[in-house]
């Protein structure tokens, strides 16, 4: 047993040594380097370098990581990553971060909880001179000043909208934007068992909504009860399929033929019908009046240590070649005008991840005040016991 | 040689220099002398088949995947090694292995050597003791993984602790030691007590019958606890999550957080490889013990299950002794 043990340790041991050895090594020079602790979203900054085809012109990715180091040597960046707005408000209570990504909603939240700094604008000219104004102009809370305030704690990062997607071949293009028309196909009973619909509270039920034409926000008790049956027929009588990540593939393989899905979602699919040798218009998008829009920002929390290095940080994200780089990778919208400038026109042309400034006035944000939260966490678990 | 075969299956036989021999049979030979004979027909194997195609098709199907150029999994976009490639050039993954491994086998090996001396001693107490023992013993096992996660997390928090490897560390060894010590106790009450007693009989101090005679014995199950305690390391993500802090990260966070997006096709360059060590372990494991086994210098065959056989050395399934 020892010398099987000893045998199993020696070969972790070796393992992990080469392991050591090849990648992974961070740049060390001699000089006092500071910890930089960015909290990010899973496969949400470009970190690899490779050539990428997107949509038809050629970019060059790089680890921008690797790039900040290389331009702020001072900094030592130690990138973590989560998966939840709610698990990474757990993890601020207790561990200290300089950079994170929250969405909207998690930023009104921490702000009414002052757990974020305010941003010295002086610090960020890049942020001053290429963010897309418009942004601000969408009503991120529903109480205004919070709204402007909003933007003195966080940048926006990357935005996204939630759609239409569906197979051109198999379903004709909606009419006009309205969601009546939009929504249709996933509540029509011909498409049983070729419907995927979002595994997730908000989405799923704020569909169900915008299709009746009331606000994805609403606390009004007959639209919701209106909104549960439509969506309980609609489990009846086309037997939706509930995912995420999963959907993907299955529209990529043909299986489904329409769903609820977020813009950065269409662009990963397109890419991989592109690399599967198949026709990326094959699968379309379409984002109706009223949906909703989100966005991911950059805030400073109240425990951060490392201050200037987090405002050095979120203005190096605005440089124009790595908001491009990162848009590429993640392939949701970007609110850098100079690398919309540099996107391919086939892309930032298409209203439904760029919108313009009317359909822009038509889309909510998840507004989540705990009476909001509470009401649809019930309704969903209804939805999910029936 | 007189051989007296009994119900109960046990042989004893005299051997030339007049010592008895007790040889422990695992079936009787004559077929259908019991109910549940090892009689191997088409439909038992076809049930382990079955079996081995569920568990191990997931496997197979990540494996191919490992080699599609195409990102998605739903179409073949031909042979390629590009993941491999990536995946030792991507920092983060790489970091996130290494202190997955470094934790996974530190806590495993002080868990099971914790788990060692408190099964020895737990067996040692009086009845009752021992019972209130295993009962406190048994509460981590039980309380879910985000309770311990939190309220170590909370811990560390009021002792001033920052989190980190340390805190990370010290997390796995608490949630593996419980599981160390279920499967060490099991060995110790199928041991054979007056085995310990014989060798202080003949001079050993109490230390030493412990270390040359009990150790050995439960040798088994210290395997089981070291294994199982590893796998339960490199899997666990929710305790992981709240004491690795900001300094650190495993494997399982680096998997998760890409839920939202889509899981990185290196992650699958890199399970195959995972998982081909492990095999390739398990089976060099497994075809030491099966040759170890056939004699001892003496010629006496050690006392043991189905010593006759050598069975071939399914993956995953340890030939006990």
């Amino acid at each position: 047993m020892k010398r099987i043990k000893l045998l199993a340790v020696l070969l972790a041991a070796i393992m992990v040594a080469s392991l050591a050895a090849c990648g992974g090594s961070e740049g060390q020079n001699g000089n006092e380097q500071t910890k930089l602790y960015i909290y990010n979203w899973g496969e949400y900054m470009s970190r690899e370098s490779d050539t990428w085809d997107f949509y038809g012109t050629d970019y060059e990715l790089s680890d921008v990581i690797a790039d900040f180091e290389d331009a702020y040597p001072q900094y030592d960046v130690e990138y973590r990553m989560f998966d939840d707005n709610e698990m990474m408000y757990a993890q601020l209570a207790t561990v200290s971060y300089d950079v994170i990504f929250p969405s909207d909603y998690m930023i009104a939240r921490l702000i009414r909880e002052d757990k974020l700094q305010p941003l010295d604008m002086e610090k960020l000219p890049n942020v001053t001179e290429y963010m897309d104004p418009m942004l601000k102009d969408v009503a991120w809370t529903p109480d205004a000043d919070e709204t402007a305030a909003l933007f003195d704690y966080a940048v926006p990062y990357l935005y996204c909208t939630v759609g239409l997607i569906y197979n051109q071949d198999e379903i004709a293009s909606p009419a006009t934007n309205d969601p009546r028309d939009v929504w249709a196909p996933l509540f029509d009973s011909a498409n049983q068992n070729r419907i995927g619909m979002y595994n997730s509270m908000r989405e799923s039920i704020g569909v169900g909504l915008n299709y009746l034409g009331y606000s994805m926000n609403t606390l009004n008790e007959a639209e919701l009860e209106e909104a549960m049956e439509l969506l309980i027929e609609q489990r009846q009588q086309v037997a939706p399929i509930l995912g995420i990540d999963e959907l993907k593939d299955k529209f990529v393989s043909g299986e489904l033929t329409a769903g609820v899905a977020w813009s950065g979602d269409h662009v990963v699919i397109q890419q991989r019908l592109q690399d599967a040798g198949q026709d990326p218009e094959m699968i379309r998008y379409t984002l109706p009046k009223g949906s909703n829009i989100s966005v991911d920002m950059m805030a400073i929390p109240s425990s951060a240590e490392n201050v200037q290095g987090a405002h050095d940080f979120i203005n190096f994200m605005y440089e124009t070649e790595v908001a491009v780089k990162n848009a590429v990778y993640v392939g949701y919208s970007s609110p850098h005008l100079e690398a919309v400038a540099e996107l391919p026109q086939v892309v930032t042309g298409n209203e439904s991840y760029y919108p313009g400034p009317d359909l822009i006035a038509t889309l909510e944000p998840y507004y989540s005040t705990p009476e909001i939260d509470q009401t649809y966490d019930n309704l969903w678990v209804q939805y999910l016991a029936n | 040689m007189p051989e007296k075969a009994s119900y109960t299956g046990i042989k004893e036989n005299e051997t030339g220099n007049g010592v008895k021999e007790r040889e422990m049979k695992s079936l009787p030979d004559k077929k259908n002398a019991l109910p549940l004979s090892r009689r191997s027909g088409a439909g038992s194997n076809l049930y382990l088949g079955i079996i081995f195609v569920f568990l191990y098709a997931p496997i197979v199907v990540l494996i191919i995947n490992s080699f599609n150029a195409a990102k998605s999994r739903a179409v073949w976009g031909g042979f390629t090694l590009e993941w491999y490639r990536k995946l030792f050039e991507n920092a983060d993954i790489i970091d996130a292995l290494r202190t997955t491994i470094i934790v996974a086998i530190l806590s495993a090996v002080i868990a099971t050597l914790a788990g060692v001396l408190s099964s020895v001693g737990i067996y040692a107490l009086p009845r009752r003791w021992r019972k209130i023992m295993m009962q406190i013993t048994n509460i981590p096992n039980i309380t879910p993984d985000l309770v311990t996660g939190i309220s170590l997390m909370l811990l560390f928090y009021f002792m001033r602790v920052q989190t980190g490897f340390v805190t990370l560390l010290l997390a796995h060894i608490a949630f593996n030691i419980p599981f160390a010590i279920l499967s060490i106790m099991p060995k110790l009450r199928q041991m054979d007590m007056s085995l310990y007693e014989a060798a202080q009989d003949l001079g050993c101090t109490p230390a030493q019958a412990v270390r040359k005679v009990m150790i050995p014995e439960i040798r088994p199950g210290i395997i089981t606890a070291f294994i199982l305690t590893l796998t339960l390391s490199i899997d666990d993500f929710v305790i992981s999550y709240f004491t690795a802090g900001n300094q650190v990260t495993t494997l399982a966070l680096t998997i998760y957080s890409m839920a939202r997006k889509s899981v990185n096709p290196q992650i699958n360059a890199l399970s195959t490889l995972m998982f081909v060590t492990v095999f390739f372990l398990l089976v060099i494991i497994n075809i030491r013990t099966s040759s170890k086994k056939k004699t001892t210098p003496n010629g006496i065959l050690p006392a043991g299950k189905g010593n006759g056989r050598r069975a071939f050395p399914w993956p995953g399934i340890k030939q006990m002794k």
